[in-house]
């Protein structure tokens, strides 16, 4: 009945997420590493083949393309859907009336499944009779043909998960209802006018909120996969320009059944988020306050 | 006979000074001890440990003659009121107050019963079927209370349960605890930092400090008879006055511009301390002021500040080096600020502490001994 | 309290917020509307916004027929008694029938081949005529459709949707033949026992059967990661143990691996446990817990005082009867906080089901959606709409019933700093 270092209880309680956690993360994290560095078609046993698949995926263009890809993706998205959840945020969160219907509007959108969501996008940004670029031609702009140009696929994207931003928002309005009125009183007094309270009251306020949303966005961005997958049926199309990396994993993996290459692209990409999480980490010890 | 007993009691956390040393009590049925000390003294710890929330490091705990170190809190035959009540939000008081029953296994009726009947000796039984959140803190007080006295302990145990309450509130029901431990005598330990409880409740007062029993003795006692300056210091508003000075031959004090002649029957136990540095402690009520034309071979000091307090009033003075001593006098003395004044101490009442916040009291006959 | 500065721009925000806010409706205004149109309309160049159906009016009765197509000369619609056409009812010019002979155009190998052949006239339409046919919902529709030749006068437009979208979504969303859907007992039959064989080859697949997939999986995994996560959070806040913030740490940690790393893993693991093709995959490692929960209810357990479990302990709780009798139930608001979130993430999951369910008979929605759609390639937007339509009702209606909850939970997951 010891209550101050209870082993027993402490593993009873722990129990399942230390076998889970083994099992279901653990277990595959470090197998995946075993498997990149082998020939494996599921099918068959893993053959070591050592460093082959990494020196492959070095000169693989596909996928350089597909991380270029997913780059553009990410930044794009997360700059995109950042902006525009702190806009809505700063709107609403200004004590007015309605905005319940308001955060109801925005947050819908995040909800849809994305499935759903893309098949909807698709149909909006179809073809001549789409209604995006009927409304474009509406006030004079001759719209692209979006998915189907490989200069704009990437950015119709982008659009469609700025649509999405309701749920940062949701984040970002709690964090700003955080920022005590008196702070904004005491800079009133001092003078302050509506883009220094914003500069240098609200946005130190609530950068831990913008830091972690920055986080969860890029570790979201890189693992873009479904829209491209309804949207081109997986194959990246057009030209390429909607390849992304978790597509092209895919793809090598379930479709190719090369799975040795598809897990040294997986742990290729672990990496990358690791060490964009660790620079974000970084960045965010120096610029965000956390003392309140 | 002896109830509870506590015998060289430890409790330590590894690479950490011990948070209780050395605790020896023995409390006899139906006692109501307090334990009072400053935060971080260790009195809650030596509580918990009686309950069973903490573990004993070292040293056995008895209740009813048997030793329960090893035993889980349910079978200790104890119940406990906490500061924050830790009422169960979800349940209402009547399954709060039926909890332990239930899980005892007693039968519905005989839990209604044993509930109501509490209910009704601390006057809740028009709340019980409400939840904790509908209820006043004075109102939840008694719940917890009342949740305590439903299982009939041998010892009840307390942990600073007036503390969240108002001051009026506090006083009430310092009263009615105290009713209620007349009417029906059960042994209790409580703990508390306030003073006043400690001297008002307690059949007898531990005094703790840095995890150690300065001194166990009923209230007055403590009051009077303090064994060090720690207990001297802690007991009484406002606090005793310490002057730090040397003694002289003869039992004269003198140091911060204070000097006064020590009782004669005192001065056999202060020989051996003659010539060395001692602490002097007089409460504010026993210096008498007056005119210093009137005494002129009595120490001055000057008066800054008078707060009146209605009956009472205290004064804040400076003596000649500019030590700061407080003086509680009756209203109706006719003083203002800025004047001097001449200090007179009731020798009889003064206590010589040894130096430091622990120093024993020297004044006091050796019959009572310092533990520090 | 008016002259306050703060208060100043306050009505002045409601501009951009009502742009804002029609921007992002629009999509879903644009979804409803086309799930509601009938087939021809979709896809008009320009779109149209509102559902508009064409009707006749036949013997009493309303007909609705397909958008009016000129006839442009006068033509009698004949039906023709001898050769190769003979019993087809054929449209020629008025001036190639006469005595009841028709003079048909056949073209043959390179050359045009006419010949005259008995027939009987049924109808004269002149040159104002219009031709409909009688409607369709979608091309699946496999009732024979008949023409008709009518004044134009006589075709009428109303706004009214098409309601029946849904119903043929639904119906043209099954794969199978008969339309016999599986019972629930068989699905958890099915969802468990992996080995036990599978129901006859070719049985139906219907919208039932990927809508009682996607539930049944919801539910197990909304079951298990509650319980699950809140029993283990419950040993990472309130039970006192050596390794505990290092376990938490490692929780916090394990939240950045990403799943595309460990699907290749993880599809080997299902696959040698012989779980791939069932709904296991999705649903059994949530009773392990998840970490995100479980930082989310351990936040919220070390909310709560830790006297009430000391208190609980001298009433005679054991550490399970303290989890389970005073902490679970205050922790109500926390687990349907994580409840919702599991829902959300296995209803919306997409590469989870890709991967793992390979036999068509334990697709989930939004797998079977995508099926459907990757099958019609852009074709039949009408029914599509619908069903993603019916995809995201469930949670938009889950949304309206537990906003509180919802905000509530997304804030504090962003209040961790």
């Amino acid at each position: 009945m010891s209550t101050q270092n209870d082993l027993k209880n402490g593993l009873i309680f722990s129990s399942p997420w230390l076998i889970g956690s083994v099992v279901f993360l653990g277990y595959p994290l470090a197998a995946a590493l075993y498997y990149s560095f082998t020939d494996y078609s599921v099918l068959l046993p893993p053959v070591f083949v050592g460093v082959e698949n990494y020196i492959e995926l070095f000169q693989d263009e596909l996928a350089y393309k597909s991380l270029y890809n997913t780059v553009v993706f990410a930044f794009g998205s997360v700059v995109l859907s950042l902006f525009t959840s702190l806009v809505l945020a700063l709107l609403l969160n200004n004590q007015i009336r309605g905005i319940t219907l308001y955060r109801t509007v925005f947050f819908l959108p995040s909800l849809m499944p994305m499935v759903a969501s893309s098949i909807l996008w698709m149909w909006m940004y179809s073809g001549e009779g789409g209604i995006i670029n009927t409304a474009l031609a509406a006030v004079g702009i001759d719209g692209p043909a979006w998915l189907a140009d490989p200069q704009w696929a990437k950015s119709a994207i982008i659009i469609m998960a700025a649509w999405g931003a309701g749920h940062a928002m949701v984040i970002f309005l709690a964090g700003l209802q955080d920022v005590p009125t008196s702070l904004y009183e005491a800079a009133i007094i001092d003078g302050a006018g509506f883009w220094q309270r914003l500069f240098h009251v609200t946005l130190p306020t609530i950068s831990p909120v913008i830091f972690f949303n920055l986080l969860m966005g890029f570790i979201g961005g890189f693992q873009v996969f479904t829209q491209a997958f309804v949207m081109t049926g997986g194959s990246g199309a057009p030209e390429q320009s909607t390849l992304f990396y978790v597509l092209q994993l895919y793809n090598v993996g379930f479709n190719d059944l090369r799975m040795g290459y598809a897990c040294a692209m997986a742990w290729v990409l672990f990496i990358i988020i690791f060490c964009l999480t660790m620079v974000v980490m970084r960045l965010s010890k120096r610029f965000v306050s956390y003392d309140r | 006979m002896t109830h509870v007993s506590l015998k060289k009691v430890e409790k330590f956390y590894a690479g950490a000074v011990k948070a209780v040393e050395d605790v020896n009590i023995d409390i006899q049925k139906g006692e109501f001890i307090v334990l009072v000390g400053p935060s971080g003294c260790g009195k809650s710890t030596t509580l918990r440990m009686v309950a069973g929330l903490e573990d004993i490091s070292a040293g056995t705990i008895e209740i009813n003659g048997k030793v329960v170190n090893d035993l889980p809190p349910k079978d200790r035959d104890i119940a406990m009121v906490f500061q924050n009540y830790a009422l169960y939000p979800h349940m209402t008081c009547f399954e709060n107050m039926a909890f332990a029953l239930k899980l005892k296994g007693e039968s519905k009726a005989e839990i209604a019963k044993k509930v109501k009947a509490t209910a009704d000796t601390i006057g809740i039984l028009h709340l019980l079927e409400r939840k904790p959140g509908q209820l006043s803190g004075g109102q939840r007080q008694r719940v917890a209370l009342g949740r305590a006295m439903v299982r009939q302990p041998a010892v009840f145990l307390f942990d600073e349960p007036l503390s969240n309450l108002d001051a009026r509130l506090r006083v009430e029901t310092r009263a009615e605890l105290k009713r209620l431990h007349a009417k029906f005598a059960t042994t209790t330990i409580y703990v508390t930092h306030d003073q006043e409880e400690a001297m008002t409740l307690g059949d007898r007062v531990v005094v703790m400090s840095m995890g150690k029993v300065q001194q166990v003795a009923p209230p007055l006692e403590i009051f009077h008879r303090p064994v060090n300056r720690f207990v001297a210091g802690f007991l009484g508003t406002p606090p005793m006055n310490f002057v730090q000075g040397k003694l002289a031959a003869g039992g004269l004090f003198e140091g911060e511009g204070v000097f006064l002649r020590l009782p004669e029957e005192t001065l056999g136990r202060l020989g051996e301390h003659v010539g060395t540095s001692v602490v002097l402690g007089v409460r504010p009520d026993h210096i008498d002021l007056a005119p210093p034309v009137a005494h002129p071979d009595a120490p001055t000091a000057r008066v800054d500040i008078i707060e009146p307090l209605g009956s009472t009033m205290d004064l804040y003075l400076t003596t000649s080096t500019g030590y700061r001593l407080v003086v509680r006098a009756p209203a109706t003395l006719d003083r203002s600020a800025g004047e001097q004044v001449a200090l007179l101490f009731r020798s009889a009442r003064a206590h010589l502490f040894e130096p430091g916040v622990h120093g024993a009291n020297l004044t006091l006959e050796q019959t009572a001994v310092a533990v520090a | 309290m008016s002259a306050n500065p703060l208060n100043r721009s306050r009505t002045l925000v409601h501009l951009p917020l009502v742009l804002l806010a029609l921007a992002f409706l629009f999509p879903l205004i644009w979804l409803v509307l086309t799930s509601l149109q009938p087939r021809e309309q979709v896809g008009k160049i320009p779109p149209e916004w509102l559902p508009r159906r064409h009707f006749i009016e036949e013997n009493g009765h309303e007909i609705f027929v397909t958008p009016p197509e000129a006839v442009g000369s006068d033509k009698v619609l004949v039906l023709v008694e001898e050769g190769i056409d003979r019993g087809n009812r054929v449209l020629i010019p008025a001036a190639a029938f006469s005595d009841g002979r028709a003079a048909l155009q056949r073209q043959e190998a390179d050359q045009l081949v006419e010949e005259r052949v008995r027939a009987k006239l049924v109808q004269s339409v002149p040159k104002n005529y219009v031709f409909v046919k009688e409607w369709h919902l979608s091309k699946y529709d496999k009732r024979p459709a008949r023409g008709l030749y009518v004044t134009p006068e006589s075709v009428k437009v109303r706004v009214e949707p098409v309601a029946g979208n849904y119903g043929e979504s639904i119906r043209s969303l099954t794969a199978g033949e008969d339309d016999k859907a599986l019972g629930l007992g068989e699905l958890v039959a099915r969802t468990s026992f992996p080995w036990t064989e599978r129901s006859s080859p070719g049985h139906t697949i219907t919208f039932i059967t990927y809508l009682s997939n996607t539930m049944l999986v919801a539910l197990l995994s909304v079951i298990g990661t509650t319980l699950s996560s809140a029993w283990v959070a419950y040993g990472l806040s309130r039970v006192v143990w050596k390794g505990r913030e290092a376990l938490f740490g490692m929780t916090l940690a394990t939240m950045m691996i990403p799943f595309p790393v460990l699907m290749v893993p993880l599809y080997s693991v299902f696959r040698a446990l012989g779980w791939v093709g069932t709904l296991m995959p999705l649903w059994v490692p949530s009773f392990f817990g998840s970490a995100f929960s479980i930082f989310l209810l351990r936040q919220f357990f070390l909310t709560l005082p830790k006297e009430l479990s000391e208190a609980a302990r001298i009433d005679g709780c054991s550490e399970f009867q303290i989890f389970w009798r005073v902490i679970l139930p205050l922790a109500k608001p926390a687990l349907s906080v994580v409840a919702l979130f599991q829902f959300l993430f296995v209803y919306n999951d997409f590469l989870g089901p890709l991967i793992f369910l390979t036999e068509p008979d334990t697709f989930t929605m939004a797998l079977g959606l995508q099926q459907y759609q990757s099958q019609e390639g852009g074709s039949e937007w009408h029914l599509l709409m619908a069903a993603s339509c019916m995809l995201s009702a469930p949670v938009i209606a889950l949304f309206f019933f537990t906003q509180r909850t919802f905000i509530q939970g997304i804030s504090t997951t962003g209040m961790k700093g």
